[in-house]
């Protein structure tokens, strides 16, 4: 044979990982965009409580990065289908790859992805709030710097929500490029296990958001999120071992 | 040494065969002509090679492994087609670097000398290409990656006259510095005639030939002359392909089992006597029938 050395699937899943790196960096500018729209949502749309006791007026506003985050996750899930489309799929192929590889690199992008979209929409509430300070007359209540044990859990914390988007969006895309007929089952799917969970729930927090959302120890949290995440990687990398590039 | 072996390969969408049954085996070093009608199979067949389609039955061994999910036969192995996809995001000049990166036998001097002649721009998307210019770029990434097997499919899409010769020459002089196993599948066998050392012909998913040029070149030869004559002298000779000419003619394409004194008394009989090109046989040899399109304008003779 003419080179007897075996390629290193290691060596090509990083090589890879840095191609979708440089290739997708789009995918970013996008994060960057959506999470600025994010903060002028939350700079005027923040609940604000009222009362006026003879000559004193209170206002009370509460800010958050809550719509900060909720739209990472969003963007976190349609750039992980983005990602299972034949565009993305099939530019690995032109160069050197298999199937596994492929997946590989395009999880570790999405980890590296979830990282940042963590990351920013975490660190944003301090934004929110700087720029509160500036414009408004607002009186900040909540002290600018925080304990780092919960600053490193909230960052921890909003990463794994968006690494658990990204393994929903790619295990649901995935299971898409096997057949189209998931278009219209998987929406069915989740829309109706979310009904039926929260007609079980009797008024209280339904327990598909509890599951995490409820949860109060962070361990288990973390636990929870991650095997979730690798029962979805996992088999979205072994379904579609067998997928064909037409 | 053998780089693509197949047995009983077959390849089937639903119910219907795009390969069937296909056993055949390709040697390394050599350039062979893929030919074949549209749905001859003969994309089905280079993907099956690259990787890129998993097989129904039968065997498919390149460079001795299966090709699919094979992290070696890719390596090894370059499949360039019009349907060959980049990153929209990445201009021309990054997309060679990245294949540089990806393809150890990279010859990136190549790569920018072709890039040059070309005239391509450097900091185009490949998105925004027009057809043949992403045929042009697609053909650069294919030559200049110098892999073991080479698979152009239909390369020339797209292409004017002057860089489809352009291309071909390309492929001539670089094989000639590099020997490898390229396989070219094209529509313009008299265009690569001159490229070729093997030529696979595909019918309905099924290898028909497969036989050096030069014996493809003495396949056939053609006989014409008054209609009678021709059907007499057809008779226990294997026809591949006749039409009519005129009102009592007769053009008659039938395979070189002839010996010299036949063609002696055949001219002396007033036939005319001649060479059939490789482009017209593999035409003649992949019709459905005998007559070719002007059957289908005949309606008198066939009711």
């Amino acid at each position: 044979m003419m080179s007897s050395e075996k390629t290193n699937l290691f060596k090509l899943v990083k090589k890879q990982t840095v191609f979708k790196l440089k290739a997708f960096y789009s995918f970013f500018t996008v994060l960057l965009f959506i999470q600025m729209i994010a903060m002028f949502f939350s700079y005027f749309g923040t609940m604000t409580y009222g009362s006026t006791v003879e000559y004193v007026s209170i206002e009370i506003s509460f800010f958050s990065a809550d719509a900060v985050i909720v739209f990472s996750l969003l963007w976190a899930f349609i750039t992980s289908i983005l990602l299972t489309t034949k565009a993305y799929r099939y530019s690995d192929f032109t160069f050197v790859t298999n199937r596994l590889t492929s997946n590989f690199s395009n999880i570790l992008f999405l980890l590296f992805a979830s990282l940042v979209a963590g990351v920013t929409a975490f660190l944003s509430r301090y934004l929110i709030r700087v720029i509160q300070f500036y414009t408004t007359d607002v009186f900040i209540v909540q002290p600018f710097v925080e304990p780092a044990s919960e600053i490193i859990i909230g960052i921890s914390a909003t990463v794994l929500y968006v690494l658990l988007f990204c393994a929903i969006g790619y295990f649901s895309g995935m299971l898409v490029q096997m057949h189209r007929l998931f278009l219209v089952l998987l929406p069915v799917l989740y829309l109706g296990v979310l009904i039926i969970s929260d007609n079980l729930s009797n008024g209280s927090v339904n327990p598909v958001f509890g599951f995490f959302g409820l949860e109060s120890s962070f361990f288990m949290f973390v636990v929870k999120v991650l095997l979730i995440v690798v029962i979805l990687f996992g088999s979205a990398t072994g379904l579609t071992n067998r997928l064909e590039v037409r | 040494m053998t780089v693509i072996q197949c047995e009983h390969l077959t390849k089937r969408y639903g119910k219907f065969h795009a390969l069937n049954d296909v056993s055949l085996t390709i040697e390394g070093k050599k350039i062979t002509g893929l030919i074949g009608r549209n749905g001859a199979g003969k994309t089905t067949l280079l993907k099956c090679i690259a990787g890129l389609y998993r097989k129904t039955s039968g065997e498919l061994k390149v460079f001795g492994e299966n090709p699919f999910n094979s992290l070696y036969v890719s390596e090894n192995c370059i499949y360039v087609s019009d349907e060959m996809s980049f990153p929209a995001t990445l201009s021309l000049e990054q997309l060679l670097d990245m294949a540089s990166v990806f393809y150890k036998n990279w010859d990136a001097q190549l790569a920018k000398r072709l890039f040059d002649y070309f005239s391509l721009n450097p900091n185009q998307s490949h998105h925004r290409l027009s057809k043949g210019m992403k045929s042009t770029f697609n053909m650069i990434v294919g030559l200049a990656s110098r892999c073991e097997l080479t698979l152009f499919d239909e390369p020339t899409t797209g292409m004017d006259e002057a860089v489809r010769q352009d291309f071909y020459r390309a492929v001539l002089k670089d094989y000639l510095q590099n020997p490898r196993t390229i396989i070219i599948s094209s529509h313009h066998l008299n265009e690569i005639e001159h490229l070729l050392e093997d030529v696979l012909v595909l019918k309905e998913g099924k290898p028909l030939l497969h036989i050096p040029m030069s014996e493809l070149k003495e396949y056939a030869i053609g006989i014409q002359g008054d209609s009678l004559l021709v059907a007499e002298w057809c008779q226990n000779r294997e026809v591949i392909f006749t039409k009519v000419i005129g009102s009592d003619k007769r053009y008659a394409v039938v395979k070189n089992h002839v010996t010299k004194s036949d063609i002696h008394r055949a001219k002396m009989e007033g036939l005319q006597v001649m060479p059939v090109s490789p482009s017209d046989l593999c035409v003649y040899l992949t019709n459905k029938r005998q007559g070719g399109i002007d059957d289908v304008f005949r309606k008198d003779e066939l009711v």
